[in-house]
Order: C-alpha cells, then sequence, then structure tokens
C-alpha cells in the first residue's frame, strides 16, 4: 500500500493513483487544485498572475487533455475549466483517484493523459456535522461546514457548504499588481441518496457563485501615472444536478444496469483590462449502462450515452467593438460502447473496449482502448495501456486567462477536433528490504497527437500575438517516471520521486518545447504519526525543473518546501503549516507591468510561485453518530 | 558553579522518578466482534483518548483488541467504559 503520495490499487487493470482522506488531511487542501502537492504525477500551476487560477499537467500536458469526472460523471469541462480547480472544496471530497494513460471507454472519449474522479462525501457513508475553519497569513479565511443524517436505513441527506473570501489587496514584489486577487466564492451542494439491495439512487444539486477581483489597485499603483488602471474581473456563476441511479438484476453475477443523468448551467463573465469575454455554456449529459459477469472469468459491460453543449461566447477584444463579437456553438453527441474484461484470477485481466460516437459537428469517430495486467507474483505487477481521445476544442472559453495580455487574439475558424493516441507501461514491485516492504513503480506513457489546438504565441501571426490554430506537424509527450516509497520506522514514511517529460510541439512549422512545461521533477515526502496518531507530521520537497518560455528563453529549475503537523483531539484536530516556506519567487510574473495598455504587458506567463512563503492554521470538527 | 550543577542534575533525576511509569498490557475480544477496517479504526481513533493509553493494536483475524497502558494512570473499568461508549463490550482474552 502506497500511503505517501496516494494507494496504488493493486487490483485495478488501469494505472491509479487513490487519493484518500487520510491523505487529503496532509496538506491544507482547500480545494482539489491543492490536493495533488504531494502526488508526482499531476503538476499543478498558477495559469496567470491575475485572475489566481490554477491549472493541472498529467504526463507532462495540460489539463484539458485529462477528463475530470465527479463521481464518475464527466464534469468540469469547457468553460468551468480554467478555474475548476478552486470549485471542489477540499473538505467535501471524500477521494481523489487519479488513472494515467487511455481510460475505460464507459465515461466516454475524452481523456487522453488520464482521468481524475472526485468522489464527494456521501450522505450514506457519513451521519453527523463536519466544520473545517481555515485562514492564511495571505488573510483568505474558509469557512466549510456539512452536515449529514439517515432518516431511515436506506434514505440520508447531505448538505455541504462552503465559503472563502481573501479582501487584501498586496503587492510583495512591488509591481503595481496585486499579487493574487480579491476572492469571495459561495458554494453549496445538497445531495440525497437511497440504498436498498436492489435499488441505489444518488441525486445532488449544486450552485456555486465566484467573484474575483485584481491587477492594478490604487493602493499600488503609480500616483504619478495619468493612464486609468488595468483591472480583471472574473464572475461565474455555475449550477449543477446529478442523478445516479443503479439497479441490481442479478446480485449472483453482478448483473445491473445503471443510469446516469447530469445537468449543468455555467456563465462567466471576464474582463481583462478593456478586453471582454462572457461565455455561458449549457450541459446536459445521459449515460445508460449495462454490467454482467457473464462467468467468475468474463465480464461485459455494454452501454450508450449523449452529451449535448451549447456555448454562448461574447468576445470584444481591448474593447475595440461597440459590443461583443457573439459567436453560438451547438454541439451534441450520441455514442456506444463495449468493454469485455478477462479476469484469471488475480493474475492476468485483459480489458478492451469501443466506443462509437458522432457528432453533429464533426462526424463519426472510433475509439479503441486496451488494458492489460499481468501479476506474475505477489511481488511485480506489470500494466500496459493503448488509447485513441478525442475533444472538442473550445479555444478561448478553456484558455479564458490567457487573454491577461496586450496580445492580438487570434482564432482559427475552422479548428478541427483534437484526436491522440496515449500509449504507456507500468511496473509496480515490492521489494521485501530489512524486514520491511519497499515499494517500487516506475512508469512510461507516450502520446502523440494527430491534431490539436496549439496555442502558439509570438509566432508568424506576428510579435504579440496569441493565436489558437491548427497543429501542422508534429505534437508528442514522452514521460517516464519512478518513485519509491519505504516504511523508514514504525509511523515513518518517506515517499521519492522524479519524473522527466519531453513534450514538444510544432509552431510555425518548427518543432519545439512547449512553453511553461518543467523538463523534471522531483518529489520527497515525508510523513510521520506518534503511535496513537494524536500527532502527525508531514513535510514535503518539490524540484520542479527549468524550461522555456515563449521566446524560447530559459526559466531556472526551483525548490519549494512545505510543511504541516496536525494534532488530534477528541472531536476535532489542529492543523498549522505553511506553503513555499523557501520563499521563491520569480522577479517579474507581470511583464511590461508599468505599461498595461500596450502590445507587450503580459501576465500570463508565470512558470513559478508568484506569492511567497505562506502560514496557515486550521481546525477540523467532526460530530458523528457512533 | 558546581552547586548550580548539581541542583540541576538533582531536578532532572527527580523528574526522571516522578515521570517513571508502570506499563500494562491489556488483550480483550469484543462484543460485537470486529469485521472490517472501520471497526478497528472506531477503536482506534476512540481509544487512544482514554488518559494514559500508549498503544493500541488491532486484529481482526484473530478477535483481539492490544492495549499498552500506563497502569498508574488508567485500570481496566476505564476501558470498559470507554468500549462500551462507542457499543461494544470487552472481554479480558
Amino acid at each position: 500500500m502506497k500511503v505517501t503520495n496516494g494507494v496504488k490499487s493493486k487490483r485495478r487493470v488501469d494505472n491509479t493513483d487513490i487519493i484518500g482522506q487520510g491523505q487529503l488531511i496532509r496538506a491544507a487542501c482547500c480545494n482539489l487544485g491543492e490536493s495533488f502537492t504531494a502526488n508526482p504525477s499531476v503538476d499543478v500551476s498558477y495559469s496567470d498572475a491575475a485572475t489566481g487560477a490554477r491549472q493541472i499537467k498529467l504526463l507532462g500536458l495540460s489539463g484539458t487533455y485529462v477528463q475530470m469526472l465527479t463521481e464518475n460523471i464527466p464534469n468540469l469541462r469547457g468553460a468551468s475549466l480554467p478555474y475548476s480547480l478552486g470549485y471542489v472544496p477540499g473538505p467535501w471530497m471524500q477521494s481523489i483517484q487519479v488513472s494515467k494513460g487511455a481510460s475505460s471507454v464507459k465515461n466516454g472519449y475524452e481523456s487522453t493523459t488520464g482521468q481524475i474522479n472526485i468522489e464527494f462525501l456521501k450522505p450514506q457513508g457519513t451521519d453527523g456535522i463536519r466544520a473545517n475553519i481555515y485562514q492564511d497569513s495571505e488573510l483568505k479565511t474558509e469557512v466549510n461546514l456539512d452536515g449529514s443524517t439517515h432518516l431511515n436505513n436506506r434514505l440520508s441527506t447531505a448538505t455541504l457548504l462552503h465559503f472563502e473570501n481573501r479582501q487584501t489587496d498586496h503587492d510583495g514584489n512591488g509591481d503595481g499588481f496585486m499579487d493574487m486577487p480579491k476572492l469571495r466564492q459561495y458554494n453549496i451542494m445538497h445531495r440525497w441518496a437511497y440504498v436498498s439491495p436492489r435499488w441505489i439512487s444518488q441525486l445532488l444539486v449544486r450552485g456555486l457563485h465566484d467573484d474575483r477581483k485584481g491587477g492594478q489597485s490604487l493602493k499600488h499603483a503609480n500616483p504619478a501615472s495619468s493612464e486609468p488602471l488595468y483591472t480583471t474581473s472574473v464572475k461565474t456563476n455555475r449550477y449543477e444536478m446529478q442523478w445516479k441511479n443503479g439497479f441490481t438484476l442479478d446480485a449472483d453475477h453482478n448483473t445491473s444496469i445503471a443510469l446516469m443523468l447530469h445537468g449543468s448551467w455555467h456563465d462567466g463573465d471576464n474582463r481583462f483590462g478593456l478586453t471582454q469575454y462572457d461565455v455561458t455554456q449549457k450541459n446536459g449529459y445521459a449515460q445508460l449502462m449495462f454490467e454482467t459477469d457473464i462467468t467468475e472469468q468474463h465480464n461485459i459491460s455494454v452501454g450508450a450515452s449523449v452529451n449535448h453543449d451549447y456555448y454562448n461566447e461574447r468576445f470584444n477584444a481591448q474593447g475595440t467593438l461597440q459590443q461583443g463579437k457573439r459567436q453560438v456553438t451547438k454541439e451534441t453527441t450520441p455514442g456506444i460502447y463495449a468493454q469485455y474484461t478477462y479476469k484469471w484470477g488475480e493474475k492476468l485481466t485483459v480489458m478492451p473496449g469501443v466506443r462509437w460516437d458522432h457528432s453533429n459537428l464533426y462526424g463519426s469517430f472510433f475509439t479503441p482502448r486496451l488494458h492489460i495486467k499481468y501479476a506474475p507474483s505477489d511481488m511485480i505487477t506489470l500494466r500496459t495501456s493503448v488509447g485513441k481521445g478525442y475533444r472538442s476544442p473550445h479555444a478561448l472559453a478553456e484558455n479564458v486567462s490567457l487573454l491577461a495580455s496586450g496580445r492580438e487574439v487570434f482564432v482559427d475558424s475552422n479548428l478541427k477536433q483534437e484526436e491522440a493516441w496515449n500509449m504507456g507501461v507500468s511496473a509496480s514491485m515490492n521489494i521485501p528490504l530489512f524486514g520491511k516492504n519497499l515499494e517500487l513503480n516506475a512508469e512510461y506513457y507516450y502520446t502523440d497527437f494527430k491534431h490539436q489546438m496549439i496555442v502558439n504565441f509570438d509566432g508568424a501571426k506576428g510579435e504579440h500575438a496569441l493565436s489558437f490554430e491548427n497543429l501542422d506537424g508534429k505534437s508528442y509527450s514522452h514521460t517516464f517516471q519512478v518513485d519509491a516509497t519505504y516504511p523508514l520506522f514504525s509511523g515513518m514514511s518517506a515517499t521519492a520521486a522524479f519524473r522527466l517529460n519531453d513534450v514538444k510541439s510544432a509552431y510555425d512549422g518548427v518543432l519545439r518545447q512547449k512553453p511553461l512545461t518543467s523538463r523534471y521533477k522531483g518529489l520527497v515526502t515525508l510523513s510521520y504519526k506518534t503511535p496513537l496518531e494524536l500527532w502527525q507530521f508531514d513535510v514535503t520537497g518539490q524540484l520542479n525543473g527549468g524550461g522555456e518560455l515563449y521566446d524560447q528563453s530559459r526559466y531556472p529549475a526551483y525548490f519549494q518546501l512545505q510543511a504541516q503537523v496536525t494534532r488530534e483531539f477528541h472531536h476535532f484536530s489542529i492543523y498549522i503549516g505553511g506553503e513555499n516556506l523557501t520563499n521563491y519567487k520569480i522577479d517579474q510574473p507581470v511583464l511590461h507591468a508599468h505599461q498595461p495598455w500596450t502590445a507587450a504587458f503580459d501576465a500570463t506567463q508565470v512558470w513559478g510561485p508568484v506569492t511567497g512563503a505562506m502560514a496557515y492554521v486550521g481546525v477540523r470538527f467532526k460530530l458523528e453518530k457512533l | 558553579m558546581k552547586k548550580m550543577l548539581l541542583a540541576a542534575f538533582m531536578l532532572v533525576m527527580a523528574g526522571n522518578t516522578f515521570a517513571q511509569t508502570t506499563t500494562d498490557t491489556l488483550v480483550v475480544t469484543t462484543l460485537p466482534q470486529m469485521h472490517c477496517q472501520n471497526c478497528e479504526k472506531k477503536i482506534k481513533s476512540n481509544i487512544r483518548f482514554v488518559k494514559g493509553t500508549k498503544k493500541i493494536d488491532t486484529s481482526v483475524d484473530e478477535q483481539k483488541v492490544t492495549i499498552v497502558y500506563d497502569s498508574k494512570k488508567a485500570n481496566y473499568d476505564d476501558f470498559v467504559a470507554a468500549f462500551k461508549k462507542i457499543g461494544y463490550e470487552i472481554k479480558k482474552k
């Protein structure tokens, strides 16, 4: 069992890390974006120096190629993607599953580099009230409160509330821009669960309001300047509903039918200086699934799904138009899939799957995927996977924070559906060493794009141009990672990991390293629990390798450290910690900060931390029925 | 100076004498029986707050809970009461 950066699931056919609550409480984990700090596979970085948006990278590639799921239903896509890591409060999460490589065809065709599935706290699994209050040295306050009750032995309900607020106007690097935006978020989820031997039904409704204001402020701007202040504003309202039903037809053969429905309405109003981009996305998703064990060795899963996306975008670059240019995109994609699983005990699992989908915009397409797991002994498990992934690109909706610059924006009117192959191999070993178990994992993944939307900065379109265009040439990613976990002594566990990335794309016909992508990453985590687990000490050190900026100049490697101490009491625990303890900051997160109305202004080349060392303290409170 | 060192030494010795503990080990079975990791977690996360508890080991396979405790701070009845609070009766094994 891997206990530091997530439990590696030995039984699963795919290469999956499970980050449970035990791992989530090892750092402040205010939201989804902060849940991967001790995970070597997932990189989290700020998208820009204005909005506080964070993005993830998996297998060296952008988070757009990772399929996000909430309780196994595709979610947080399109317009919600740029800020989605801040939309899932940490205390709401029961677990996160990070699957690398081609995933099951059950969840659709969109997964290219992997899947991240978030399981929220479930009413049927909890009964009581919980609270989490957090305060950090940047004066951000978070309050989480959730309660659940079992109305009878089948029906249960839960309500989860989240509030966060930071209204400080801090400019540590003296560039006149706030280091972090002012932020206020209200987030509520209400859910019901009905669990009987034959029918399980889970209903979830959710509402979110997120408001971010950043940029220059009167407090820090040059008083001698006659230019207006460059400010940013991102206002988001989002509503979701999800209803999952599972009917057991034959318990002996695990025969079941499942019906899953999801709907969301997302409205985002973005202002970057004079540039205005407003987007409304409506999404509807339905999936019907049938599964059965034909025998103990043979399982079959077949199903159908339909996805509908409606985008209404209003874009006014640099405020040059009287009214924003409006564009409406509607895409409906019905599809069917079949997946077969052959299991030979715990030794061998072979899982081929195919799906066929038809998009009204891109036509029909076929998605084959294959997973094989072979465990010749308890000491070693080998896995391989190969599969295709597709995505419909939405240039501005998915990359809105790139508008925080003075660049002229070009969007190719004929962007192709993105298409890529992903293949990988991994080996997980359990090696007895000095009476304890050393876990050693090694993996290699290759992603090769056939079609891709390239984000080309300052290329052939001009010196200060941001162009979303079709790939013309090669685009690929090679990643190789090794990690080892060893219990040094009773209560003390250490993990060390190292990953090499080789990510290249053709820009204007020239193959070059993908900008803002580190060449390597090293990570060490140490975790110690006292014998009764009343005290817990966690330290994570991370070395981010250097990479290239847009103009192909290089940025250096840097080291970051974070630590936390947790003390458990009977009904509550107190945690105190610090992030970026090495106080490493990039010198100029905003380029040409004193000329924000020029084409050279750029707040999007953020390759490292914008803010320095930060301390936090929090209290978790729990009163549950025993 | 010598007097001060001697006083410090005596203080440390006195501290050690008073800090001496009498460690005892209690092995019990539970009713109802433990079935899974959740049962173990429930027992461990609650019984650890009985004053004087130093270590708790649980085994679902052997159906036993082993508690190492300071017998000057806790006794068998304290553990009976603590287990009762979380819905278990215990018997010495």
